[in-house]
């Protein structure tokens, strides 16, 4: 079949398409600018200041492009999933640098740093990058040259360069972020009062798929808008110190421009402040400087959307966005806490060569509190002996597998069948959590650790076992931080009504993977949230749980059969009580925890049948094996919620899932009410002491506080959101709550 | 007579183990009713027990087994305790051809392995009361099996000393 031959008749229409693709043709090659591309080693490590070189000028004003690629990429156990996969591991003193071929630097600026390559020195400053770009994340130095292809650039690769600081008076670009490195691992006290930090966030936005070329809107998740006028506009808020978003594209390419139209929030409406224009880029963050101190003295709200100039394969586009807030911790408003757990005793028999561990993935938690995170990572690793010695096993700590913590090298003790390895962290860097913290929650991702480890002659262990824990086979903090009060999400895909029922929040994620004692294939991811609510309510503490065993083998997941948790306060808890107890359902509605109706009579007729056969010692405390078979039986069989005082100070919450109930969900929600706590006029600490999820218990001493009902304006506490993220005294009543 | 005893003795103690792997589900039904079946049978062969007994105690026992099927038979979890017990007075009827005795020769026998039971659980420092406390859990198994040892083993010894005792006061009798 020969192709349909186009008809003649309009010569001239011909000619102008001919033309067009020319003119077309010649203004790609003329948009494809030549860009050389250095593979940089830096004697600092790169944050949001990003280098620029003064006097260029290109489509990216004076900055220069940062590619992150991995150093290497090895073959890695990833603890929570069981799964071995080559692990890259990036370095934040090791990137791409891409640089306009004729770039002319100027002469008379005055350079922080230089940049030495085959083709010259560069003099180099730091700042907020002038295009928005703050960096791109490559799998490799080709993917990188790809990426850079799809931006319309024209990459060549040019060897290897250096970045070098020099003293400029300025000091270390970094200066003030590292000053907390050498910080220990051991766990940050709770903030005082009256003290203003910074407090991370994060947005979230719907991926959308790009069928179209044309304007495609982004839209936040969820269906509560900041603006009544301009559906889809995200909620930012008051007091933004920085925004940054990161960008996802998957399943395709896309040649757009990301527009980012910032709006101010006047009485539920948004008034437009500007727009800002970036080159859309996979796996890569931008900075939005329209959202700064100064604009966001009003309620901001943003609103996300692309210009599609063509695409090919079938994209989708994801959007997240980080930011920073200015808070002041103030009386009446309370801190909440954060712990990524790993249960003691999970034991992870490897039996393989392996370069890196990875200790995670857990949840980016909103409301990070810089300066106030931990971890107490230890480790237990086993291996076999090379030629009867243990050789020493030097090992590298990376968050997230970019920023390192430190290198430190461990003697193996023998015991006549393996190598022992006692790994404990030996620092932690505030600086680097919260560099990786941001970068995360721009991409919507989690925290994690990853651990380089081999022999100090540079061989690869035969690794047998890993032991989170230790020797000891304790629980450890992962990662644990302080959290600001206000939670403005529940969940991810929905903002709850944040300005009406401001409440505190306490989280603790646990992994655990029990293989021994006793063996099984299974992997153990729980979640705890202790909500403290606002005064007025009359549940003022909200627990959720969250629990399952995956087994990676078969894909098989086990819904959460039992928990267990203490909850001590100082005060009395001795009319403590669970109110309305329910299952979150997938489609996040509440299913109450109720016994099954024949099950409920059953009970009912048990009472009668029981006083008869007292009698006849078949029912009784110690009676017997008939009554205990069938009166437990009955007992266990629906689903259960039970609150027990173990002493004056310390409750217990009991939840069972009955073996006849068969409700699909993992998630519990178990709201409390505690007559003590009201008519208090002082802030009431709560600590969770003791949580077991299913067979799995830690003792993680996770605190949260209630704010106090009495003596500070607690009548005027709900419409509090504006205070809160203004930090003022006096509250006003000028917050807007939408009523979709 | 007393090797039959032995044996059912022996079926429960081995069934109860099979709760240490039990799945959590709605088989715990299955669970529930296979042991009041075996534990009624080792009861019944004390004072003898026909083909007749075994049907019954099947019958007695399945709606147990099947009650999360049909959620009213969950009434039957109330109420079979007594079933059990009014037809075990039955067998032990038949056995000494009298209701006054058959059916004091089923209250004696559970109010003294009772007595044992709680002798035991003195001398062992609150263990059984533990394991009884500790009802069916989906990860503590261990309780199950061990009143279930427990308990059989008491009450055979009960039913044993029973029977001696109604032996001894028949032949008193002449």
């Amino acid at each position: 079949m020969t192709p349909p031959k186009l008809r003649g008749g309009f010569p001239a229409a011909r000619w102008v398409g001919a033309a067009l693709v020319v003119l077309a043709l010649s203004v790609v090659s003329a948009a494809a600018q030549r860009v050389y591309v250095y593979e940089v080693e830096s004697d600092f490590e790169i944050t949001e200041d990003v280098p620029h070189v003064p006097g260029i000028c290109w489509r990216f004003g004076e900055q220069l492009l940062v590619v992150w690629v991995p150093r290497d990429v090895a073959p890695g156990i990833i603890l929570f999933t069981n799964e071995t996969a080559p692990i890259p591991l990036y370095d934040r003193k090791y990137f791409l640098l891409v640089v306009p071929v004729d770039a002319r630097p100027s002469q008379s600026a005055k350079a922080e740093a230089f940049l030495k390559t085959p083709d010259g020195v560069y003099p180099v400053v730091f700042r907020k990058p002038d295009a928005g770009i703050i960096d791109i994340l490559a799998h490799s130095i080709e993917d990188a040259l790809n990426i850079l292809k799809q931006m319309g650039l024209q990459p060549e690769y040019r060897g290897k360069a250096e970045l070098r600081r020099i003293d400029t008076g300025k000091g270390d670009p970094n200066a003030g972020r590292e000053t907390a490195a050498a910080a220990t691992p051991t766990q940050v006290s709770m903030p005082s009062r009256g003290s203003t930090f910074d407090v991370y966030g994060g947005l979230y936005f719907r991926e959308i798929p790009v069928f179209t070329t044309g304007q495609v809107v982004i839209p936040v998740h969820g269906n509560e808008w900041a603006c009544v006028d301009l559906p889809y506009t995200a909620y930012v808020g008051y007091d933004v110190r920085s925004f940054v978003l990161g960008t996802l594209i998957r399943g395709g390419t896309v040649d757009a421009d990301l527009i980012v139209d910032v709006y101010k929030i006047d009485r539920g409406y948004c008034i437009y402040l500007g727009t800002q224009t970036f080159r859309l880029a996979n796996n890569t963050r931008y900075w939005v400087s329209l959202i700064n101190p100064t604009t966001s003295v009003d309620q901001i709200a943003v609103f996300v959307r692309l210009w599609v100039r063509s695409f090919s394969g079938q994209p989708r586009v994801g959007v997240n966005a980080s930011l920073i807030y200015t808070r002041t911790y103030r009386y009446g408003f309370e801190v909440g806490e954060f712990a990524a757990r790993a249960a003691g005793a999970s034991g992870y028999q490897i039996n393989n060569y392996v370069r890196r561990i990875v200790v995670g993935p857990y949840v980016a938690y909103d409301g990070y509190i810089a300066q106030t995170a931990s971890s107490s990572l230890r480790l237990l690793i086993t291996t076999d002996p090379v030629n009867g010695v243990c050789k020493d096993l030097r090992v590298r700590f990376t968050i997230n597998g970019r920023s390192s913590i430190g290198t430190s090298t461990y003697r193996g003790v023998y015991d006549g069948r393996v190598c022992s390895y006692n790994v404990n962290l030996p620092g932690f860097s505030q600086s680097s959590f919260q560099f990786e913290y941001s970068y995360a929650k721009a991409f919507g991702g989690g925290l994690f650790w990853v651990l380089d480890i081999e022999y100090t002659d540079g061989t690869t262990p035969y690794v047998r076992a890993i032991y989170l824990g230790g020797p000891n086979l304790q629980d450890i903090d992962v990662f644990r931080y302080w959290r600001w009060a206000e939670q403005w999400k529940t969940r991810p895909e929905a903002i709850d009504r944040i300005w009406n029922n401001p409440f505190l929040s306490s989280a603790y994620e646990l992994y655990a993977a029990p293989t021994e004692p006793p063996p099984a294939p299974g992997i153990y991811h729980g979640l705890v949230t202790i909500r403290t609510r606002s005064a007025g309510d009359s549940e003022r503490i909200v627990l959720t749980i969250s629990g399952r065993y995956i087994y990676p083998g078969t894909n098989h997941v086990v819904y959460i059969n039992r928990a267990e948790i203490d909850l001590r306060m100082r005060i009395d808890v001795s009319r403590i009580d669970a109110v309305g107890e329910s299952y979150l359902m997938p489609d996040y509605q509440l299913s109450s925890i109720a016994l099954p109706g024949w099950v409920r009579e059953a009970f009912g007729v048990k009472r009668v049948v029981d006083c008869i056969l007292m009698l006849a010692g078949v029912v009784g405390r110690v009676s017997g094996l008939l009554g205990f078979a069938t009166g437990e039986g009955l007992k266990s069989a629906g689903d259960s919620v039970m609150v027990q005082t173990l002493d004056y100070y310390t409750a217990r919450i009991t939840y069972r899932r009955g073996w006849y109930t068969n409700v699909a969900s993992d998630t519990i929600i178990i709201p409390l009410r505690i007559p003590s706590l009201y008519g208090r006029d002082s802030p009431t600490e709560l600590e969770i002491t003791r949580i077991c999820l299913d067979n799995i218990c830690t003792n993680p001493s996770l605190k949260a506080y209630v704010q106090p009902d009495r003596g500070y304006g607690h009548t005027s506490h709900r419409p509090v959101k504006n205070w809160m993220f203004r930090a003022q005294v006096v509250d006003s009543a000028f917050y807007f709550v939408p009523t979709r | 007579m007393r090797d039959q005893t032995v044996f059912f003795l022996l079926l429960v103690v081995v069934f109860s183990l099979l709760w240490f792997v039990w799945p959590w589900s709605w088989l715990v039904g299955v669970f529930v009713a296979g042991l009041v079946f075996l534990w009624s049978l080792f009861f019944a062969s004390c004072v003898g027990l026909s083909r007749g007994f075994v049907v019954v105690f099947g019958l007695v026992a399945a709606p147990l087994a099947l009650a999360p099927l049909a959620e009213p038979l969950f009434l039957w979890y109330a109420v079979a305790p007594l079933a059990v017990f009014v037809v075990l007075v039955y067998a032990a009827y038949r056995a000494y051809d009298s209701l006054l005795w058959g059916f004091l020769f089923v209250v004696g026998s559970l109010w003294l392995h009772v007595i044992i039971l709680a002798a035991v659980d003195l001398l062992s420092g609150g263990l059984l009361s533990q394991a009884f406390d500790m009802g069916f859990d989906v990860y503590v198994r261990w309780n199950v099996p061990l009143i279930a040892f427990m308990d059989v083993s008491s009450l055979y010894i009960s039913c044993r000393v029973v029977k001696l005792i109604f032996a001894y006061v028949k032949r008193r009798r002449g």
